[in-house]
């Protein structure tokens, strides 16, 4: 039996000042700890979280507070999670109750509504650990060697670091000479001399990466060459094509780092340089006139890619779980939607398989699993339908209509949380009557999620993912447009209005545009139901 | 005539077509095996007043009227355990279609507005039963005790699933798609690359042949097995047509029209799907009472 604990956090009073955050305390007297802090990153309350969790030997953590974004976002909230998995509980037995964006900020001055709807988001994050699967560890013994992509002055000096630990450095270019800044040649010079000079060095001009497959410590890399396709092994990427959109749009399509506007590639952490993959790092894209500025730019990318990589094993995260052979019927379904070829059938035992070193957790497999014999580890689908309950009952007790935000783990989550900070309310906020569901990605998106919303009483369902060409798992989108496409035919079929159903592509930093997609959904809503 | 030892069962049929009943009948030969192990006390071929206590119920067809659900609280009361009886019992079938439309159109359509019906009216009194809102199955109304879909289920299902009941044994339960019990080559549904497997989507009588060996979708035929349940020993496959899908949605999920919609959008191409096929019929044909999707239609808008 899992042991939860539920903490609440006041948040300094920013919450407490609109949620009734003691009261809520007593309705979960039925987990082994519910326990109220003043603020999650003080270090004296995340010492009392971290006894609380000892003492009473909890498997399970529910943070009640600011938004896992912003967990992971500071220091102080990555440090508490690391503590809690080290001691023992698993990452997918942590959750997060946005309680202080989207209760008591949503609510400012309505206490009533705010602590009711901070209960439902309480009670879903309490279903998000009741019903996640652990998560699987797969230990990667990380190879001494690395991909420098692109060869702009940070990915030179990169270079020369990687060779000084002694790492086999494999660097690719797209031109055919150096991409670095003239103005930085000079400098350079020495560099450049021990890297021309090292036996462990190998440049690759006139060359691309064409697949790449593995994780953090081991990955499987095809460089086409103008001799020809060659495979290399390497621990870690650094991607240093400078600011060539096109060349960088290439490699985003090899490594899914994120991309902001320009298409220049965006941290996805709290150090600038940081993708959703811990074995790939950007540099910045503007070289500096200034070597010395260059040069500390890439150090602290470099630093921690070295550091992460000078390790015996690396435990890399399985999001999906293993196929349930009692009930996959091998129709390969599933081998014709992953984009990563990580998905096949094993013809001896007519079962599906999925390889790890490709897979990326995207859920897209999982969706389309017609029989359901896979499920993401974080996002199951009992999970889901079971916060859409929760929520549908939880929403706004006023006649507004209720609204289902469905949001990807990526830019819809980013847009929604400027939406929620201080300068997003004072740009109008979100809406209160919308309860926001973070799924893993567009392509998680099962139109039974959207079914179940509207027959459990939701009138509305917005979906907010990335825009195309920013999804990290290239086809989230395109699969969420063919399916939706279908639903939307059945439901036109039987005249009912389609235009409940809003699916927005959102840049990660365009509160905006939620702002004004909710606030359009909810007018047509109230139109439509003052015409009934 | 009623011997001791025999397990008596009582038979009936709701809203259907009474396939279900003549399946049972086509055991032929092996229906004298059956017979061995019960007595049937009450049934439609049998001229019995009242229901009598049984230790089985047998219950074909969906619930659609009131003397449908007067009947069905009836069997509930009198017989130990309760089987729904083929695709109306188990998921609403066919019969269950009707719910995609409001009652009163249903009614208009059916007894006035046919194109061969002059002055018609929809008939009404003490005697004849009511129709509900909505067709419902079995198990949405009363407990069910085991359960044989099939549209109509094989005499072989049939036979399994009282004979395991009867001695005490567990009936065959499925879990797996069709797919897993499909004999047919794959090629193309088993090559990693992200293409559809076929350019269109072709309803069978459009092609001049189908490769009686070859998947259906890869022969751009759309099959609905991905996203049903086995069991039916892929009866239709092998008499060369496609899965309709009359053993219902796969155990997990949630409906069966949502889930084929979800797996079909990377295989087949979309634009096919939604123009040359009636998705809702593809979909939906036999579980529209237990989907999701037909309780939206209650609040669909005006224009």
């Amino acid at each position: 039996m899992m042991k939860a604990g539920l903490f609440l956090s006041r948040d300094d009073g920013v919450i407490s000042r609109t949620v009734d955050v003691d009261a809520l305390a007593t309705q979960y007297g039925h987990l082994a700890v519910t326990r109220v802090c003043d603020s999650f990153f003080h270090a004296p309350d995340q010492r009392a979280i971290l006894d609380a969790v000892a003492l009473a030997g909890l498997d399970a953590v529910v943070l009640a507070g600011p938004s896992e974004h912003t967990f992971r976002q500071g220091l102080g909230g990555t440090h508490l999670v690391d503590a809690l998995e080290s001691a023992g509980v698993n990452a997918n037995r942590i959750s997060f109750a946005d309680v202080r964006g989207n209760a008591a900020l949503a609510h400012r001055g309505d206490k009533v509504r705010a602590t009711a709807k901070a209960k439902s988001l309480i009670d879903v994050a309490i279903s998000k650990v009741e019903h996640s699967h652990p998560v699987e560890m797969l230990q990667v013994a990380p190879r001494r060697a690395v991909l420098i992509a692109g060869t702009a002055a940070g990915g030179l000096i990169a270079a020369g670091e990687f060779v000084a630990k002694g790492y086999r450095v494999h660097i690719v270019e797209e031109g055919n000479g150096l991409r670095a800044a003239p103005a930085l040649l000079e400098a350079l010079q020495p560099t450049l001399a021990i890297l021309e000079s090292s036996e462990l060095v190998t440049f690759s001009f006139g060359s691309t990466v064409r697949d790449v497959a593995g994780t953090h410590g081991d990955y499987t890399i095809v460089i086409a060459t103008p001799g020809g396709d060659r495979t290399i092994h390497v621990g870690g990427v650094v991607i240093a094509a400078g600011n060539d959109p096109e060349s960088l749009r290439q490699l985003r399509h090899q490594f899914h780092f994120g991309a902001d506007r320009d298409g220049m590639p965006r941290s996805d952490g709290p150090i600038p340089g940081t993708t959703s993959d811990p074995g790939i790092w950007f540099l910045p894209t503007a070289e500096d006139a200034d070597f010395g500025a260059t040069v500390q730019g890439v150090s602290t990318g470099v630093l921690h890619l070295g550091t992460s990589l000078d390790v015996n094993e690396i435990l890399h995260p399985m999001t999906v779980t293993d196929v349930d052979a009692s009930v996959c019927g091998a129709c390969g379904t599933c081998v014709k939607t992953c984009a990563f070829g990580a998905s096949r059938i094993d013809l001896a035992s007519r079962v599906a398989i999925i390889d790890a070193e490709r897979c990326r957790g995207c859920g897209n497999c999982v969706t389309a699993c017609p029989t359901g014999a896979r499920d993401l580890a974080a996002f199951p689908r009992a999970y889901v339908t079971d916060a859409i309950g929760i929520m549908a009952g939880g929403v706004a007790g006023d006649d507004s209509p209720k609204i289902l935000a469905i949001l990807c783990r990526n830019c819809g989550e980013r847009a929604w949380q400027i939406g929620n900070s201080a300068q997003g309310r004072a740009n109008g906020g979100l809406p209160p009557n919308v309860m926001p569901l973070l799924l893993e990605c567009g392509g998680s998106v099962d139109t039974q999620y959207v079914l179940y919303a509207f027959a459990k009483g939701f009138d509305g369902v917005a979906v907010f993912v990335c825009q195309d060409e920013h999804c990290h798992n290239v086809v989230g989108n395109t699969d969420l447009q063919r399916r939706l496409g279908l639903f939307r035919s059945v439901l036109r079929s039987r005249h009912i209005d389609d235009d409940r159903l809003r699916v927005v592509q959102v840049y990660c930093d365009d509160a905006q545009a939620i702002h004004d997609e909710l606030k359009s959904l909810t007018e047509a809503l109230t139109a439509a139901s003052a015409q009934a | 005539m009623r011997m001791a030892g025999k397990t008596t069962v009582a038979t009936a049929w709701l809203q259907s077509c009474s396939g279900c009943h003549i399946s049972l009948l086509d055991l032929h030969q092996e229906l004298l095996d059956v017979l061995e192990l019960i007595d049937i006390t009450y049934s439609p071929v049998a001229d019995v007043k009242k229901v009598p206590r049984a230790t089985v119920g047998i219950i074909e067809g969906a619930v659609g009227n009131e003397e449908n659900l007067e009947l069905l609280h009836e069997f509930r009361r009198q017989c130990d355990l309760l089987i729904a009886f083929g695709t109306c019992a188990a998921f609403g079938g066919v019969t269950g279609l009707r719910n995609l439309v409001p009652l009163d159109e249903v009614l208009a359509r059916g007894y006035v507005e046919t194109e061969s019906t002059v002055g018609g009216h929809v008939p009404a009194g003490p005697d004849i039963p009511r129709l509900l809102p909505d067709v419902k199955a079995l198990h949405q109304v009363v407990k069910i005790d085991a359960t044989i879909p099939g549209c109509p289920p094989l005499p072989s299902m049939i036979k399994a699933t009282l004979v395991a009941l009867l001695t005490g044994k567990t009936p065959p339960h499925h879990t797996h798609n069709l797919c897993h019990e499909c004999t047919r080559k794959k090629d193309k549904m088993l090559v990693a690359t992200r293409d559809f497997v076929v350019d269109a989507v072709m309803s069978p009588h459009e092609l001049p042949f189908i490769d009686p060996e070859v998947c259906f979708l890869e022969q751009g035929v759309l099959c609905m097995g991905p996203a049903t349940c086995e069991g039916c020993d892929t009866r239709c496959v092998q008499g060369n047509m496609p899965c309709r899908g009359c053993m219902g949605p796969p155990p997990s999920a949630l409906e069966q029209g949502a889930k084929v919609i979800n797996a079909l959008s990377s295989i087949l191409p979309a634009g096919g799907l939604m123009f040359h096929e009636d998705v809702v019929g593809t979909g939906y044909r036999y579980s529209v009472p237990v989907s999701l999707f037909p309780r939206l239609a209650s609040t669909r808008s005006t224009s």
